[in-house]
């Protein structure tokens, strides 16, 4: 009689934690990079409140009644910190790699690009700089990844816009890596040098 | 008896702890489910004079305060008329629509798992005509590049992210889309494989932005198709120029044939449910050798 009593008690308790255990499992499945854990994520979201304003025939309303419009850009350095930053570096030494993990997911069905940006030069408080060309970038594929990278081998860093990568025709959700590696200049002057970098994600 | 209160204690205990530790996984996995972005591509049709106004809802799906900045930005194609783009300063391009657009806010802070609406208004003057462009950014800072040393060196890189709302606006009762093709021209193919080669360009002589489908069929003298396939997808602004190509995989038996080109301009107008076409069609006769040796191919008609 008392085991019924505690089994009534427990079991429901127990079914919702394993629903809740599930759930985690799923939310992981879905969410996390394959490679390594996520140490910051970020990102935007739009949605259309009234595509069928007057005058306006938007690309998404055919689709309204179907799943909710997924298009997500995620960047996740994979520094601890979680930035691209290179520490400790000297003239002689060995080149420094930072990694970024860019993952995009998209349900429009509609080929989109991923953009780079380095907004600034890479410099100091006294306007001494790196020159970017000591800093390489290359897109890296993971397994499974669809679409096509557009830096394959190592390429100096340069300011304003390169495109990193296009989606395949269907638009497929994707990620992949780029790598950055840093060679310390021969004259370095010991500082903090900083700039800044902007991805863009668009359609087609 | 006593065994029994035991073990009920011990499967309570262990129950609140199994949902204690779930409850915080599926915490964990909600702070880090990433947001969505969806009405990516806005086409608007509007007359001189209109004014066409709509809403956009920023949401922010994750345990942080995000904040966000909004900003137009004018956009073109690359080279290559792949449909690759290249964002560029507002009101620098000659078809921007950015003076044409206004929105409000223009910097918003959405909280935890809320959401935000954005206006936006599209004014067309009159006496306007053809098509402008511009692409609404919403941006957000993922990580600052901070840890300032004492002595040695460090480079780090604030990293922001964006996502585009592409503007396109047509002068409703003044766009009109057509294009020519030209220059045909069918020889080897430089793929591994062999085949044939088929390129030919495409010049946009209409006043909107176009963005083709396109395919091919090389029929016998019997009227049998022998080959089949499709081109590239272009994409080009008014005045645009770009080049489509495609491929003949098979060994074509010697003989003369009559190639069948087609292209769709409207599948950007198709993709906003506003209408399909106009297409293209335009053939030409190609006399063929052994080995897929091109012997001749006439102009396109």
């Amino acid at each position: 009689m008392t085991m019924l009593k505690a089994y009534r008690i427990n079991i429901p308790i127990l079914i919702l934690a394993a629903v809740m255990v599930f759930s985690r499992c799923s939310f992981a499945a879905d969410t996390l990079p394959d490679d390594n854990a996520a140490p910051e994520a970020s990102a935007v979201a739009i949605e259309e409140v009234s595509p069928a304003a007057a005058g306006i025939a938007d690309s998404n309303s055919n689709k309204s009644a179907q799943a909710e419009h997924v298009f997500e850009l995620s960047v996740i350095a994979q520094n601890q910190p979680s930035s691209v930053n290179f520490v400790n570096f000297n003239p002689g030494d060995s080149p420094q790699s930072n990694e970024v993990l860019v993952e995009i997911k998209s349900n429009l069905g509609r080929q989109y690009q991923v953009l780079q940006n380095v907004t600034s030069r890479l410099a100091n408080i006294d306007g001494q700089r790196i020159p970017l060309k000591n800093i390489t970038a290359q897109t890296l594929p993971l397994s499974g990844t669809k679409g096509f990278l557009k830096i394959p081998d190592k390429t100096p860093l340069k300011r304003g816009h390169v495109l990193l990568y296009i989606s395949d025709l269907e638009g497929s959700s994707d990620k992949f890596k780029i790598n950055y590696e840093l060679t310390a200049p021969e004259n370095l002057i010991p500082g903090n040098y900083l700039s800044g970098i902007l991805y863009t994600l668009s359609e087609i | 008896m006593i065994k029994n209160n035991i073990l009920c204690i011990k499967l309570r205990v262990i129950s609140i702890s199994l949902c204690f530790v779930a409850g915080l996984l599926v915490s964990a996995a909600q702070a880090d489910k990433l947001p969505y972005v969806s009405q990516s591509k806005i086409r608007i049709l509007a007359g001189p004079g209109e004014t066409v106004s709509g809403e956009i809802t920023i949401e922010n799906p994750t345990a942080e305060s995000k904040n966000i900045n909004l900003y137009l930005e004018d956009w073109h194609y690359l080279h290559g008329s792949s449909g690759a783009k290249e964002f560029v300063s507002p009101n620098s391009m000659p078809y921007s629509a950015c003076p044409w657009i206004s929105f409000t806010p223009r910097n918003i802070q959405v909280p935890p798992f809320g959401k935000q609406k954005v206006s936006y208004s599209v004014n067309i003057p009159a006496g306007a005509e053809g098509a402008r462009y511009a692409s609404l950014f919403f941006e957000t800072m993922v990580s600052k590049g901070v840890p300032l040393l004492k002595s040695g060196s460090y480079a780090g890189f604030d990293i922001n992210i964006r996502v585009a709302t592409l503007f396109y606006v047509e002068v409703q009762g003044t766009v009109f889309r057509s294009g020519q093709l030209n220059n045909l021209k069918v020889e080897p193919s430089q793929a591994v494989g062999g085949g044939l080669d088929i390129n030919l360009d495409f010049a946009n002589t209409g006043n909107t932005d176009i963005a083709t489908l396109g395919e091919f069929i090389l029929k016998n003298k019997e009227g049998a198709v022998v080959a089949r396939g499709v081109f590239n997808n272009l994409y080009a602004f008014q005045h645009g120029k770009g080049a489509l190509s495609s491929t003949i995989k098979e060994m074509i038996p010697p003989g003369v044939y009559g190639l069948k080109i087609t292209v769709d301009l409207g599948k950007a107008t198709a993709e906003a449910g506003m209408g399909n076409g106009p297409v293209i069609t335009k053939e030409a006769v190609v006399t063929i050798g052994e080995n897929n040796r091109v012997i001749e191919f006439g102009e396109l008609s």
